[in-house]
């Protein structure tokens, strides 16, 4: 697909940035969250309600942190780990769902990450 | 703004907020117990929200909304303690354990004197324990909506919320079992009931006017009724949590059905239910404030304070207070606050958890037995579940020396979803930590025709039952079905009363005769890659320590249970397997380990299965203790002769456990003082408890389990563990890396917990996280059953699980894992997994461990390890 | 190679079967004395072959006043009565073990049996209130077994008062016609006629009474619905009421018809308040999504069904479904927790096939050959139009059952079975039916003077568009959801409030230590009690 091509699809409220190729793209925001694979479940209701109609998820994450080193998942036990969550939608549904992820993360361990992001097929995130 | 956000009642409310709103209903959830349908039902921990916390923190913690006790009580401790089930070297033990640094010998009035005795700051303890004023258990502090209006004066709230809310939540949830149900599936219960609400002439007008000009969004009811009468939204956490547990069983099993199937949600229901409470509220007259109650669950009454205490228990010693002096008094006050009179049960608990672990570690000390798979080749190995029940099988199995057994989850390292010949839906075989991970079926060997008659015959056995219930429930066809099949039905209910061995052959023999199922097999081509069936092959056999000496046979046996009309029979099944039978899992694993290309790659990684070793799978039926050997038409005829000997061992080691179970089961036919019951009559017994559709204690599944052993058998095969105890191989020198054990501590490890902790709960809170009797539930589908007509759903299990009538037979304590393994590999282990960390720190999980035989035992502690203390003090009273 | 297995530490000791145990032995005799009068049940169905009819009775002054006759009628219901209890009590004997109540349950279930046989052969009116007062009170002493829960306590109180109105009821009525027309064989209808003819202006009160009566004991509308109420009792206790005690009702009418049709407008009453509870009760059933409370619903359904065929002048065939309804309903609540290893059963099956236009229409093919035999034994049998009316029903169940075994057997050796099956199940029911009658001769000769078929017929057609509305139908959106919602309501009404509930003292497993019993020293640790 030719750059006009991406730029038609981008529609009007594609973001001003220095690069130019964004100028082709749309801004949208991405959320990166890592929560224990037990909140999985009230991740999913957030973004549903919130309207993040798709997200990526790897389970069994292991890193370094706050409480110390997590391993990745054990073998028979996928609740006893910890999953990335990777969303991204337009930045007001991501604004919303801030909010509701915020609020889980006062009562429960994890991480959570808002960057902007430009997508070539913003059809795909709303 | 979307227009919806402009209801009538309510403020206008953003996204954010509801999504605050709705984080906070997840965060809320969590102190509810996971609550599964009853036909998967697991054990688990119903306190499981509370893990991050020690216990008695934790019980303390969910008092405020469950009335949890979590112990026994001191009342019954003392009376444990009359009975010689803990005595003071337990006592003084505990304490030692729970504060090492406090002198505990230390002479407080030495013996010689003055006038008086003397007495050690133990003994003065001790005599707390035993005679202090009993302190006084608080209830449910924290107060629905409608609770909290009630305890004010208000007109009864509480009582027309639940019913109406149980109605719907039954229609809602329900799976099957009405014949008209409009609400079933019905993604939006709010908006749904919303529409349907406006008809409930049990209502008010003003109430019903109220409910239907309410939010469109439940969200925004929620919002709505916590504005008009809850009190500010900074304590809306814990508002949502009273919500949700005035009916804790009916939520807990919306958070299940909104998690995993979802096809119900949590904040529709407390849209309903507060959206009631505050239209009923609204409309009700105001009521004189005098009226109001104090909050039933708080406690007024004052504990007496250390120093009282103190003169009480000196005055039972016969010491004058007088004669200690300022430093001793004042260590005793101090000592004797820190033991509060609600925790001093706590006290009690471990003490009474030291008497029967320092027993099972002496006996496992004193064991001599050693391994002897270098001597000679055993003649069978047989791998059992982990399941306390196992033990026993294993202990009589191995009556005869040239077979081994071996411990292992049972599910058999196959996480399946399995799909029976029967062709239904597929049901996941696995532990409830973890999804199926491939799909298996059933398939029937032999030609097409054969199963496309095995499938004729099976539909029309099951359109015989469909025919005669949908005569039942459609609208006046019931009418002349029911007066029709009553004179059937009447004289096979005396049948299956009098006779329920006989009905159950009849029915077995029927069943065979009109649709037989012709042999079958799993199909593991395109279900199970050949890189995973080499995974998992050598996950389970690392796991269980067995990579090398195999017999010429290795009999995968699983477990499961067939009770008759008992709602309850997954909870005697295997809950590593979902609470399905270990069958399907022990045919799958089998199949892998028969498998040439399987065997061809486990020979590079160093296990070679001889090419005279079958692995064939068999299912250990708990309950009549029947092992039936299956896919026996899969075994090739070189190995006949070894499976009819070991049919023959199963057959006698089966006959020798019902026996020995007998002894404790109620009802059962008594040989006389101390004499077993003969194996004959014990075995014709069990099979009718099975089959019998009027017996509430089928078997024990479970109860009395108390430890976790985790080594080589040799460590235990010595000894008659008494069914109470979980058992998983492992031998740490074939572990080279440690990953097996570190599965090990995170799954069948947990797993136990989940059912010790059941077992317990159950035990020490029947109205709580116990069902009831048995004998007045009345199932909702399989959905979960109420106790008579209405309220709440049961959680947990039965009383006939845990006692008979007012006589506990399941001992609660917390579970004791015992593991032979090098410490600084377990210690990495708990260091790297914060949430087995927390089982152990908490006492959840008591942990200990020796790296080879010979050694002391050592107990794990966040501080580090510690020899475990043998209760040998003697202490002065 | 002989290994030594040490001793680890024991588990504590279960309380054994005790035997010696006085409620144990005390249900076990009680379970004899019922299985002997079970077998003398049968023996008097052998002798009523015979056309023997033992009657015994107590008189004075030339009249009897109290005594039993062991008619036909009796007989049959007898050994319905004494074989439930029997089932019951030999169930109960392994399901109530360790039931704290377990002994007051065996007292009240031999008295509930005893008055129950002496109420089905009751000879005379004042045996038959007798009889009557005495069962009601064991009804309300079986549902309050577990007093101590706070929502039976709460919930006996209805079920008193529901009860206990028909009590009253018929022993004003039984008062009021011994007074006028003194004692007189209830078993021969001719005499009751004759009672009926002296009672003069007070027939209609007299007959208001007995039919309130009859309802109450059927749990009809209007009268508070007290059969729901009593699934917090346990399940044995559920099996009799559902199996003997609702019948009492039916069996009232047919005693005491001649009284009945004396007085106008009677049956048309029974009629209407038997049929609208038949209507509602289906209606309430099929929402209820609790197996007992289901069950509970369907009964009142069926007693309204059974009243109404009494109220039609079929008296045999009323009686053919009070055994039959009364063994299946037993039945179904001593296995109600099969349901949730049914559900699993159901899942382990392939999705059942929707019915699609064509095999509607090959089921309505199917259906003729039911209706053909039917259709016969009317005219063959000599059977009236009630008879047909009620034939309807039966030829409705084997219809539903065709439709439930075609959506497994959707292919053409399943439609020949379902051919076959259906025509054997008309021709059985029509046996039955037939048999039944026969064995029962003529009972309750007098023909009604009531709605006759017409509320058969009027029943049938409400069923019918209770399922349109039910399958929603188009254009009835609005009407079936206030139905639906209507009849959920009557469902799960509310318990006590929860102050009260929360105020008992909790269950909690507060153990005490238990005295051994005398002989069982040996027994080492003492075990637990709870203090519930």
């Amino acid at each position: 697909m030719d750059v006009h091509g991406l730029a038609r699809l981008a529609g009007p409220e594609h973001g001003g940035g220095s690069l130019s190729y964004r100028d082709d793209l749309t801004r949208m925001a991405r959320l990166e969250v890592v929560v224990e694979g037990d909140d999985v479940p009230a991740l999913r209701d957030l973004m549903a309600s919130a309207g993040v109609v798709g997200f990526t998820m790897v389970s069994g994450v292991a890193g370094l942190g706050h409480g110390g080193f997590r391993s990745g998942s054990s073998l028979f036990n996928e609740q006893d780990s910890q999953a990335l969550v990777l969303a991204v939608a337009p930045e007001e549904r991501i604004e919303t769902l801030v909010v509701g992820v915020r609020e889980l993360l006062r009562e429960r361990p994890g991480v959570m990450f808002v960057s902007d992001v430009y997508v070539s097929r913003p059809d795909h995130f709303r | 703004m979307s227009p919806t956000a402009l209801a009538p009642s309510g403020p206008p409310v953003s996204d954010a907020v509801r999504a605050r709103l709705r984080a906070d209903i997840s965060l809320a959830a969590r102190v509810l117990p996971v609550s599964r349908p009853l036909a998967d039902l697991v054990a688990v921990n119903p306190l499981g929200g509370f893990e991050d916390r020690d216990v008695p923190t934790a019980v303390e913690a969910a008092r405020a909304w469950y009335g949890v006790v979590g112990h026994l009580g001191e009342p019954a401790y003392r009376a444990v303690y009359a009975s010689g089930r803990i005595d003071d070297t337990d006592l003084a033990a505990a304490l030692r354990r729970w504060a090492p640094e406090i002198p505990w010998g230390t002479w407080l009035v030495a013996p010689g004197a003055g006038s008086g005795r003397g007495s050690t700051l133990e003994a003065v303890i001790l005599a707390d324990l035993h005679h202090g004023e009993v302190a006084e258990i608080g209830g449910r502090t924290e107060m629905s909506l409608a609770e909290a209006h009630d305890a004010r004066g208000g007109a009864e709230v509480a009582a027309t919320v639940d019913a109406h809310v149980v109605r719907w939540c039954a229609a809602h949830l329900d799976r099957g079992q009405a014949s008209w149900s409009p609400m079933r599936g019905e993604a939006g219960l709010y908006r749904a009931w919303q529409q349907l609400v406006r008809h409930d002439r049990t209502l008010a007008r003003a109430v019903r006017r109220r409910l239907a000009t309410g939010p469109q969004r439940p969200e925004d009811a929620v919002l709505a009724a916590f504005d008009a009468f809850g009190s500010g939204s900074d304590d809306q956490l814990s508002l949502l949590r009273a919500e949700l547990t005035a009916l804790p069983g009916w939520a807990a099993h919306l958070r299940w059905r909104s998690d995993v199937t979802g096809d119900a949600a949590l904040v529709d229901y407390l849209a309903l239910r507060l959206s009631l409470t505050a239209a009923l509220i609204a409309t009700s007259s105001p009521q004189d404030s005098a009226a109001s109650v104090p909050n039933p669950g708080r406690i007024d009454r004052t504990a007496p304070d250390p120093a009282t205490r103190a003169r009480i228990a000196l005055h039972r010693l016969g010491v004058d207070p007088g004669a200690l002096d300022p430093d001793g008094w004042d260590l005793l006050v101090e000592v004797l606050g820190h033991i509060a009179p609600s925790r001093r049960p706590w006290v009690w608990q471990a003490a009474y958890e030291a008497h029967y672990r320092g027993g099972l570690l002496r006996s496992l000390s004193r064991s001599t037995a050693v391994s002897h798979a270098s001597d000679t080749r055993p003649r069978a190995q047989v791998v059992c579940c982990i399941d306390v029940r196992s033990e026993g099988l294993r202990r009589h199995l191995e009556g005869d020396p040239e077979i081994d057994t071996l411990g292992f989850a049972g599910f058999f390292a196959v996480a399946i979803g399995w799909r029976a010949v029967s062709g239904g839906q597929s049901l996941a075989n696995c532990p409830a930590l973890i999804d199926p991970r491939h799909e298996v079926s059933e398939v029937v060997m032999g030609s097409q025709r054969v199963a496309e008659g095995n499938r004729r015959r099976t539909a029309a056995w099951a359109g015989t039952r469909d025919g005669v219930h949908e005569a039942e429930t459609t609208p006046g066809s019931a009418f002349a079905l029911a007066e029709a099949a009553g004179w059937i039905t009447g004289p096979v209910a005396g049948l299956r009363t009098a006779s329920p061995t006989g009905w159950e052959a009849l029915r077995r023999g029927t069943r065979r005769r009109v649709a037989a199922t012709p042999p079958t097999t799993v199909d593991l081509t395109g279900c199970i890659p050949p890189a995973d069936r080499v995974l998992t092959a050598r996950a389970a056999l690392t796991m269980m320590g067995l990579t090398s000496g195999f017999a010429r046979l290795v009999v995968l046996c699983g477990h499961s249970s067939d009770t008759a009309a008992n709602p309850y029979e997954a909870s005697l099944r295997c809950g590593a397997c979902g609470g399905h039978g270990g069958g399907p899992n022990a045919r799958v694993l089998a199949a892998i380990l028969n498998d040439g290309d399987t065997r061809e790659s486990l020979r590079s990684h160093g296990i070679d299965l001889p090419d005279d070793t079958v692995v064939v799978a068999a299912e250990h039926d708990t309950t009549s203790d029947v092992v039936t050997v299956l896919d026996p038409h899969l075994v090739p005829s070189t190995h006949h002769d070894d499976l009819d000997r070991v049919r023959y061992d199963l057959d006698r080691a089966g006959a020798a456990l019902a026996a020995e179970r007998c002894s404790r089961l109620p009802g059962a036919p008594a040989a006389g003082d101390d004499a077993a019951t003969p194996p004959r009559s014990a075995v014709r017994h069990v099979a009718r408890r099975g089959a019998d559709w009027s017996e509430t204690f089928p078997e024990w599944g479970l109860a009395g389990n108390a430890a976790f052993v985790i080594g080589p058998r040799s460590l235990t095969r010595d000894l008659d563990l008494q069914r109470r105890v979980f058992l998983h191989s492992y031998d740490w020198t074939v572990d080279t890396d440690g990953t097996a054990l570190e599965t090990i501590l995170t799954a069948p490890l947990v797993v136990a917990q989940w059912i010790n902790c059941q077992y317990w709960l159950s035990s020490t809170d029947p109205d709580v996280f116990g069902a009831g009797t048995k004998t007045v539930h009345n199932p909702v589908g399989d959905v979960g059953v109420l106790s008579g007509r209405s309220g709440d759903l049961c959680l947990g299990l039965p009383r006939q699980s845990v006692a008979v009538g007012p006589v506990l037979v399941h001992e609660p304590l917390r579970l004791m894992a015992v593991v032979q393994a090098p410490l600084d590999r377990i210690s990495a282990i708990v260091d790297r997994h914060p949430r087995l960390r927390d089982l152990l720190a908490g006492g959840w999980v008591t942990m200990v461990a020796r790296g080879r035989p010979g050694e002391g035992w050592t107990e794990w502690t966040s501080t580090g390890w510690r020899d475990w203390l043998a209760p040998s003090m003697v202490v002065e009273a | 190679m002989s290994r030594t297995r040490l001793p680890a530490p024991p588990p504590p000791p279960v309380p054994g079967p005790d035997l010696a145990d006085r409620t144990e032995r005390f249900a076990r005799l009680a379970l004899r004395v019922t299985l002997a009068a079970l077998v003398g049940a049968v023996a008097l169905l052998g002798a009523s072959l015979g056309g023997a009819r033992p009657t015994l009775a107590v008189g004075f002054e030339d009249a009897m006043w109290l005594g039993v006759a062991a008619d036909r009628l009796a007989v049959l219901l007898l050994v319905l009565v004494v074989g439930v209890s029997a089932t019951v009590q030999g169930y109960a004997l392994r399901y109530l073990r360790a039931e704290p109540w377990r002994a007051r349950f065996v007292g009240l279930t031999l008295a509930l049996t005893a008055s129950s046989m002496a109420l089905v052969a009751a000879a005379t009116p004042a045996t038959l209130a007798l009889a009557w007062v005495v069962s009601g009170a064991a009804v309300v002493g079986l549902a309050g077994l577990r007093r101590d829960d706070p929502t039976v306590a709460y919930d006996l109180r209805t079920v008193r008062w529901g009860v206990g109105i028909g009590d009253l009821s018929l022993v004003l009525a039984v008062a009021a016609v011994l007074g006028v027309a003194g004692s007189f064989d209830l078993r021969d209808p001719g005499a009751v006629a004759t009672a009926a003819a002296a009672l003069g202006g007070w027939t209609i009160p007299v007959a208001f009474l007995l039919i309130v009566a009859a309802l109450s004991r059927c749990a009809q509308l209007p009268l508070p619905g007290w059969l729901p109420l009593t699934i917090g009792a346990p399940t044995p206790v559920s099996a009799l009421f559902h199996a003997g005690v609702v019948n009492g009702g039916g069996l009232l009418l047919i005693v005491v018809a001649p009284l009945l049709s004396a007085a106008a407008g009677a049956w048309a009453l029974v009629a209407l308040a038997a049929g609208t509870t038949a209507v509602w009760s289906v209606l309430t059933m099929s929402v209820s999504a609790d197996v007992k409370g289901e069950l509970a619903r369907s009964t009142s359904a069926q007693m309204g069904f059974m009243l109404i065929t009494v109220a039609a002048g079929l008296p045999a065939a009323a009686v053919v479904h009070l055994v039959g309804h009364g063994l299946y309903k037993s039945a179904r609540f001593l296995g109600s927790g099969g349901v949730v290893h049914e559900a699993a059963h159901q899942r382990a099956l392939p999705r059942r096939t929707a019915l699609r236009s064509w095999t509607l229409a090959a089921l309505a093919l199917v259906a003729f050959a039911p209706a053909a035999v039917l259709v016969a034994a009317v005219s063959t049998l000599g059977w009236g139009a009630p008879e047909a009316a009620l034939l309807v029903f039966a030829w409705a169940a084997i219809v539903a059952g065709t439709a439930g075994w075609a959506r497994r057997r959707d292919d053409a050796a399943g439609w020949a079975w379902a051919l076959a099956g259906s025509t054997a199940a008309a021709l059985a029911y029509v046996g039955l039916v037939h048999t039944v009658k026969a064995f029962l001769g003529p009972i309750g000769t007098t023909t009604p003077t009531g709605p006759g078929p017409w509320a058969l017929v009027a029943l049938a057609v409400a069923l019918v568009a209770v399922a349109v509305v039910r399958h929603g139908a188009p254009g009835t959106a609005g009407v079936s959801a206030r139905l639906y919602v209507w009849a959920l309501a009557s469902t799960h009404r509310p318990g006590p409030s929860r102050a009260s509930a929360r105020t008992r003292p909790r269950g909690v497993m507060a153990v005490t230590s238990r005295a051994p019993r005398a002989g069982a020293a040996s027994l080492a640790p003492a075990p637990f009690e709870v203090v519930a």
